[in-house]
This record gives C-alpha cells, sequence and structure tokens, in this order.
C-alpha cells in the first residue's frame, strides 16, 4: 500500500501533498487536548501493524489499520496517519519522503469517508454496529486500493487492469482487518461506549462537545 | 456508586488500550519482522550482470519484469526475474546503466552498474568470447597438464574462476547484509517518538491550563 520513491510523476505527487496538507490541517483543528492521548495510541497501533505480515495471496501484504483509526478518530485519522507513515518511512523504509503525501491521501482518506458514513450506525441496535465496523475496516483498504490504482494510472496507464491486481492482493487483508474493526467496536461498546464516536451517554465526546 | 464504577472503567480504558496495544507489539515482534521494501543488488562477473532482488523478509519477487536503461534513460533490454527472484544478462556494452525493477502496485527498486565494474572484471571478456554458460561450470578442469607453460590469459582465466567460486558466498552474504528489515529498535524507536509527541501534547496543554488557573478544567 505504500508507493515508494521514483515511480509516480511530480503532478500525483504534488496534488498528494497539497491533499495530504489540508487533511491534516483539518484534522489538527479538530483534534482538542482531550483525545490527544488516543490519537497517539491509534498512531502508534498503525506504525506497528504494517510490520505484521499477511501471508495470503501473490504478493507481500500486511495489516493497515486505516479503518480503525479512521472510525475511532474521524478527521484526526490525517494526522495520526501522517507521523505513523514519516516514522514508517524513516526505520523502515517504508513509502519515501517524496511520496508521503500520496500515501497519506491513500490511506487516511479512506478512513475519513468510512468514519462519515459507518459511524452513525455504531449506536444503533445490534448487529448494525458491527456491520458498520465490518464495512469501515473492509471498505477503507478497498479504497486505499482503488486510491493507489488511481495514482499509478499515470505512470501504468490501465486503471482496471492495476485496480483490480491491487484490490485482488490486499483482498485477505481487507477481510482481516473487517473482523478487526467488528470485534473491536463489539468490545468497546461493552466496556466503553464512550470511545466510539457519536456516543450521546452521561460523558461528552468531541462530536457534541461545544 | 455508578458513578465509582464508570470512574473505573474510564481510568480502565487507558490501560486497556495500552495493554491492546502490547499485546498487537508482541504479535509483530513474534511474527517475522517482513516488510515489502524491495531490496535490488547487481554485480558484474566478465562481461554479464548478475541481479538479485528480494522483497525485505526474505520472499522473492518472482517474474518480476526488469527493464536496463542506460544512464540517459534510454532502455537497453528488458526481462523477467526468475522463480530465485534473480536475473542473469549479458550486458550489451560496457557502459554504466541502470537497473530498475517494478514489483508492480507501487514497488520499484533501482540499482546502477558503474561502467568501472567492466573494467575490473572485463578482461576475461576476451578469452571467452562466445559467451560462457554459467559460471560454475568446470572450466577449472580444462588447465593445461602440468609442466606446460600457462599463458598469462589462461591463469587469468583460472584466478577469475576460483575467485568467482570462493568469492559467491561472500556476495550472497553482501546481499543479504544489503537487505536491512526493520529490527526491534526501530519499532521501539517509532513508537518512542509518538509517545513523545502525545506526551508534548499533554505538556502543552498543562501550560495552557497552568496560566489560565482554573481549577475546574481537570480531566477525567
Amino acid at each position: 500500500m505504500h508507493i515508494t520513491e521514483g515511480i509516480l510523476s511530480a503532478p500525483v505527487l504534488i496534488t498528494g501533498g497539497v491533499l495530504a496538507a489540508t487533511g491534516t490541517a483539518i484534522g489538527l483543528k479538530r483534534l482538542d487536548y482531550d483525545h490527544v492521548a488516543r490519537t497517539g495510541l491509534l498512531a502508534a497501533a498503525f506504525f506497528v501493524a504494517s510490520l505484521i505480515h499477511v501471508p495470503l495471496g501473490p504478493t507481500n501484504i500486511h495489516l493497515i489499520m486505516n479503518g480503525i483509526v479512521g472510525l475511532l478518530l474521524g478527521w484526526p485519522a490525517f494526522p495520526a496517519i501522517l507521523t505513523a507513515l514519516v516514522l514508517q518511512a524513516f526505520f523502515f523504509q517504508f513509502g519515501g519522503i517524496t511520496t508521503l503525501g500520496v500515501n497519506t491521501v491513500i490511506m487516511a482518506l479512506p478512513a475519513v469517508f468510512w468514519f462519515y458514513v459507518c459511524a452513525p450506525w455504531l449506536h444503533k441496535k445490534n448487529p448494525w454496529p458491527i456491520v458498520a465496523a465490518f464495512i469501515c475496516g473492509f471498505g477503507s483498504v478497498l479504497a486505499g486500493a482503488l486510491l493507489v490504482a488511481l495514482a499509478l494510472v499515470f505512470t501504468e496507464e490501465n486503471f482496471l487492469r492495476i485496480a483490480e491486481l491491487v484490490v485482488v492482493a490486499n483482498l485477505p487483508v481487507m477481510i482481516i482487518e473487517g473482523l478487526m474493526a467488528a470485534f473491536c467496536v463489539a468490545f468497546l461498546k461493552k466496556v466503553q461506549p464512550s470511545l466510539l464516536p457519536g456516543y450521546t451517554g452521561d460523558r461528552t465526546t468531541w462530536e457534541d462537545k461545544p | 456508586m455508578r458513578w465509582i464504577q464508570s470512574y473505573h472503567v474510564g481510568t480502565g480504558v487507558a490501560t486497556k488500550c495500552l495493554r491492546c496495544l502490547i499485546c498487537l507489539l508482541c504479535v509483530a515482534l513474534a511474527a517475522p519482522v517482513r516488510g515489502h521494501k524491495i531490496v535490488l543488488f547487481a554485480w558484474v562477473e566478465g562481461d554479464r550482470v548478475h541481479v538479485e532482488s528480494k522483497f525485505s523478509g526474505g520472499r522473492k519477487p518472482v517474474s518480476a519484469p526488469i527493464t536496463i536503461y542506460d544512464l540517459d534513460g534510454h532502455k537497453l533490454l528488458e526481462g523477467t526475474t526468475d522463480s530465485n527472484g534473480a536475473f542473469v544478462f549479458k550486458a550489451p556494452a560496457k557502459i554504466a546503466m541502470k537497473i530498475v525493477l517494478s514489483a508492480g502496485m507501487g514497488h520499484q527498486a533501482e540499482w546502477q552498474v558503474k561502467a568501472a565494474e567492466f573494467e575490473h572484471s572485463g578482461a576475461s571478456t576476451t578469452i571467452r568470447p562466445s559467451a560462457p554458460p554459467a559460471p560454475d561450470l568446470p572450466e577449472v578442469k580444462t588447465a593445461p597438464e602440468v609442466g606446460a607453460p600457462l599463458t598469462a590469459s589462461q591463469i587469468e582465466t583460472l584466478i577469475e574462476n576460483v575467485m568467482e567460486r570462493k568469492l559467491r558466498p561472500i556476495i550472497t552474504m553482501l546481499v543479504n547484509q544489503h537487505d536491512r528489515g526493520p529490527r526491534i529498535a526501530d519499532v521501539l524507536g517509532g513508537l518512542g517518538y509518538i509517545f513523545g509527541l502525545v506526551g508534548l501534547a499533554a505538556y502543552m496543554r498543562y501550560r495552557k491550563t497552568e496560566a489560565k488557573l482554573k481549577p475546574e478544567s481537570h480531566d477525567r
């Protein structure tokens, strides 16, 4: 999912950089001090998750966890994922410095999109929260794969062929991450529903804070 | 009582999150640490260039397209890796060239072969002009019988063959060393940075609330 240096053309890199900067700015604006610790923990989880290799399918794939990060954070997923990607680039040589913007958009934009789609379902009756979480985890990887294909279109030309390749390769990850998100939400609903976005119980969450 | 209970749950969340993270970390460290960076390595033997490639962690890119360019960006030749992620080709000319391997989906690696590398190992081409087969074939056995004077070029061929055999493990070792996968220190370092940033934010918050001197602004 991390695109390496020297593949993408300058316009793609610049577009990715601008989008990532915008998303990060919005994310930092929405991030208040109360949720910094949570954002940090999820960034740490994202950072580590890419080391968990999934030995299925034809190529080398690993967990991404952008769905859970997005579902629990919303827009602050952008700064969290950007931070983790910077560290991955420096420590693991995953991706690259010039492709940082594009990679951030590839993983954070689907996360925020599925946050808006799935978060309203988290406090409905069972089984909707679980279904929504699965869709969020699954969809975030799927949309990320499609964005990879979109970014590569300008170098490899055939969108459908690349998209098919990336989506099929990441199919096991999609299913695993969907299940992980579902378990995560089921667990949090039991022990600490206020961690889920849009919670309107006795405690305030950032969706309804003044 | 209800409040106390919920308070307990509240403080437990951080621990729970941390516990989950530690579990995740354990899984990450227990599993063979593998990424998906591609490592490409090439060296010159005679007039042939050997290319080896693999994903960091050991998996080999099978039948991945390799393209050779000269330094001006002109395509010299194309090929695909074999089942070991290796590719051997006869250099079309003794010039510097760029080897690009693309394993698809945004994974790509490059390696440059310098013209000087041909200079050093190119002498043998004058002796065996008709592209010799695999380098580890027993060419040494064709050495002339004892007593016959060896020509300079024959000695050179002999030495080159022996060197090739002796150096192969070292080259393999270098290839492996070149692939420096993520280590535990890297993982811990990255986590340290993230927690450091969180600490920085907590510190800034502390400064802010202290400046306001609001007693009611305590966190749960």
